[in-house]
């Protein structure tokens, strides 16, 4: 089992989740408190402006209608002129001209308005939109220009001091401004104290998480406890420690078994030394002793050497030599090494299909010898066994070996392909039980597969699954 | 011939040295690199068994030295680690063979004799081994002149003991010799083998010639 050696004092990334939630939470906050500020500032302005607006209109229509006034009434324009002095809300002044541009009469304080030509210049309408000018005293103004409507032309200008809305208005700014600010820093300091809050149930879980061993990996996490957005992590976890329960499982099974395999042969060498030290014996019976030695040493090393393999390829440390291999040669090949023992059993061997597949030749003679040396302990004499191969472009290479022996109980299918497993439980016989998991190992290096079904008195069908190449046509 | 063995552990040294001497073979023992270097650059040897895992100066080195310095004498390794990787490495470094323990002996001493026995190997036509003879060329064998039949492998396992007459062959040397299996596999399958060529070759004769050496393998002989 490799893991990956991970350090466990790396240092976090540094932008934290609670970082990153602040900064998000700050930013869009600030987009929203600027917009709502600008839109209240800028409905405030556009009223103030159009009341001004009203205002002066209605002191043209008066200026008009005194000069409409026939004949000309100029007592009443000059007093009409300085009304707009004294007034609390901002004094306004007047200025009216003739067509040539000479003032005519005008409000007393005028000349310390901008000129006459400063003023907006008339085109086609009666009356001209307002511009708003700042003089050099510090007051502000609204200009507006106006025809009389009479003839011959009269030209009206009428300035309007606005300084005070314009007060009122700069004050409004940096009141907003300041809003803003102490909005920014006060949603900050909330969505800190919400995203750790939010996130401490991510910390309880990492709490609870530090606390499972191996030796409670069934304490499993309670995903119903978690909020929506936990529920899936909380799962996968729980599934990551069934998987991980189930290994353990299986390794403590896996070293039981290796152990009482390992039992019988060195119980055999042990004892069998013991009793031949216990009293003189003539050589042949030494010799015998040895032969036998000879025999459970010769069982261990095969132990070892299938173990060191199953290992290595559960680790993929194994190399695939992998080359395209003519199959029905390789199934005749496997047949002539069990040829003798299937004569000797009374069973016909028949290959029969052809194609080509890409193997690694020496692991496909072991698959193919340990399957066929299954079938043969499993068919009685008289008894016959299918080997076939069969290829196609998107399936690849397909080898079946069919027996018709005395089948597999059902019972017994899902665990064939464990370590130590027999069907039968006298494990006197037939091999070491590490066939078939080898058989596996191996179609699983290849990125293939095998399936077995049997049936009781009918035989057992194996599949071996190799995949087409990539980018090659296996066929 | 005289072999150096470059090995660490006392008890290996001393049964691959007890088995070696045995077989007629003059054997030098260094228990560690550095020595061992020493010996096989002062000494003529005709064969080196090197053990990868030696103080001093490891196996890997040895080779290297050796080769470095111009002596083609043949290397055999021997070693408990044997990944794929390890293998290659030592091929690659110009061993001539590679053991891994557990190995039985028979098999390091038919390593050692194919090693020795390189070179030039002259075909015969005919193999002959007392009244039993081997035709290489038309693929027949006969025993007191009546012959044989056997299928192509019987026939291909039988050429395997004819050529090596005397020698004890493994199981697992005669499976790489004759089926090209490299790998462990139920022993048994190469018994039956065996049985079915004596039933052809021996049983129906009153001199048995291919024996059996209990625990090791089998050996044809005239006994």
């Amino acid at each position: 089992m490799s893991l990956k050696n991970v350090n466990h004092d790396a240092s976090p990334n540094p932008w934290s989740i609670t970082i990153r939630l602040t900064g998000l939470y700050i930013g869009s906050a600030a987009l929203i408190l600027l917009f709502i500020g600008f839109y209240l500032y800028q409905s405030l302005a556009s009223t103030l402006a159009q009341d001004n607006r009203q205002f002066l209109l209605k002191e043209v229509q008066l200026l008009r209608s005194v000069l409409q006034e026939q004949p000309p009434n100029l007592k009443r324009l000059a007093e009409e002129q300085s009304e707009g002095l004294d007034l609390p809300t901002g004094e306004y002044y007047s200025r009216i001209l003739d067509k040539s541009g000479h003032s005519l009469s005008e409000t007393p304080g005028m000349e310390a308005l901008p000129a006459a030509s400063q003023f907006p210049v008339l085109s086609a309408l009666p009356e001209t939109n307002p511009i708003v000018q700042k003089l050099a005293d510090g007051r502000t103004f609204m200009l507006m220009t106006a025809s009389s409507k009479t003839t011959p032309q009269k030209i009206l200008q009428i300035g309007l001091d606005i300084s005070h809305e314009a007060a009122l208005l700069a004050a409004y700014r940096s009141n907003l401004g300041w809003a803003l600010l102490v909005g920014l820093l006060l949603s900050g300091m909330a969505a800190i104290f919400v995203a750790r809050r939010g996130l401490s149930q991510l910390a309880e879980m990492t709490h609870h998480i530090e606390g499972i061993t191996a030796a409670q990996l069934h304490e499993q996490l309670d995903p119903a406890s978690y909020p929506k957005e936990l529920f899936s992590l909380a799962s996968a976890f729980n599934a990551m420690l069934w998987r991980l329960s189930k290994s353990f499982a299986q390794l403590t099974q896996f070293s039981a078994d290796l152990a009482h395999e390992l039992r019988t042969p060195i119980n055999n060498l042990m004892g069998e030394s013991e009793v031949a030290l216990s009293r003189p014996r003539s050589p042949d019976e030494y010799r015998q002793i040895l032969e036998s030695g000879l025999e459970e040493y010769g069982r261990l090393s095969q132990i070892i050497e299938t173990l060191l393999f199953l290992a290595r390829a559960e680790n993929t440390e194994i190399t695939l030599h992998t080359a395209r291999l003519n199959g029905r040669a390789e199934l005749e090949a496997a047949c002539s090494y069990l040829e003798a023992v299937a004569e000797e059993n009374g069973v016909r061997l028949i290959c029969h299909g052809q194609g080509f597949l890409y193997a690694d030749a020496q692991l496909l003679k072991r698959v193919l010898s340990n399957l066929l040396l299954n079938a043969l302990q499993h068919t009685p004499s008289g008894g016959e066994i299918r080997l076939s191969i069969q290829t196609s472009h998107e399936n690849g290479a397909v080898i079946r070996i069919e027996d018709n022996g005395t089948g597999i109980p059902s019972e017994h299918l899902p665990h064939l392909f464990d370590r130590f497993y027999r069907v039968t439980s006298a494990r006197s016989e037939e091999g070491t039980g590490l066939g078939l998991a080898i058989v596996n190992s191996i179609m699983e290096l290849h990125g293939g597969a095998v399936v077995i079904a049997s049936e009781l008195g009918r035989g057992t069908w194996v599949t071996l699954q190799f995949p087409a190449p990539d980018g090659i046509i296996g066929v | 011939m005289r072999i150096l063995i470059v090995e660490d552990e006392k008890k290996t040294a001393a049964y691959l040295q007890k088995g070696l001497s045995e077989q007629g073979f003059v054997v030098d023992i260094s228990p560690e690199g550095e020595e061992g270097l020493l010996l096989a650059t002062t000494l003529e040897y005709d064969l080196i068994i090197l053990d990868v895992m030696v103080p001093l100066r490891d196996g890997w080195s040895v080779l290297k030295e050796l080769r470095r310095r111009g002596q083609q004498t043949p290397v055999l390794f021997l070693t408990a680690r044997d990944t794929i990787d390890d293998r290659v490495k030592g091929l690659e470094l110009g061993a001539d063979d590679y053991l891994i323990k557990p190995f039985a002996f028979v098999e390091l001493l038919a390593r050692i004799r194919s090693i020795l026995r390189r070179g030039p190997t002259r075909s015969v036509e005919q193999l002959q081994l007392a009244d039993l003879t081997l035709d290489q060329i038309r693929h027949k064998a006969f025993r007191s002149g009546q012959p044989l039949d056997l299928t192509p492998k019987e026939f291909t396992l039988l050429k395997l003991f004819m050529n090596r007459p005397g020698e004890v062959l493994s199981r697992t040397l005669i499976a790489e010799q004759v089926w090209d299996v490299h790998f462990e596999c139920d022993t048994n399958i190469i018994d039956v083998a065996i049985r079915r060529l004596r039933q052809k070759i021996d049983d129906p004769f009153p001199k048995k010639l291919l024996h059996t050496v209990r625990g090791v393998g089998y050996v044809l002989e005239e006994r």
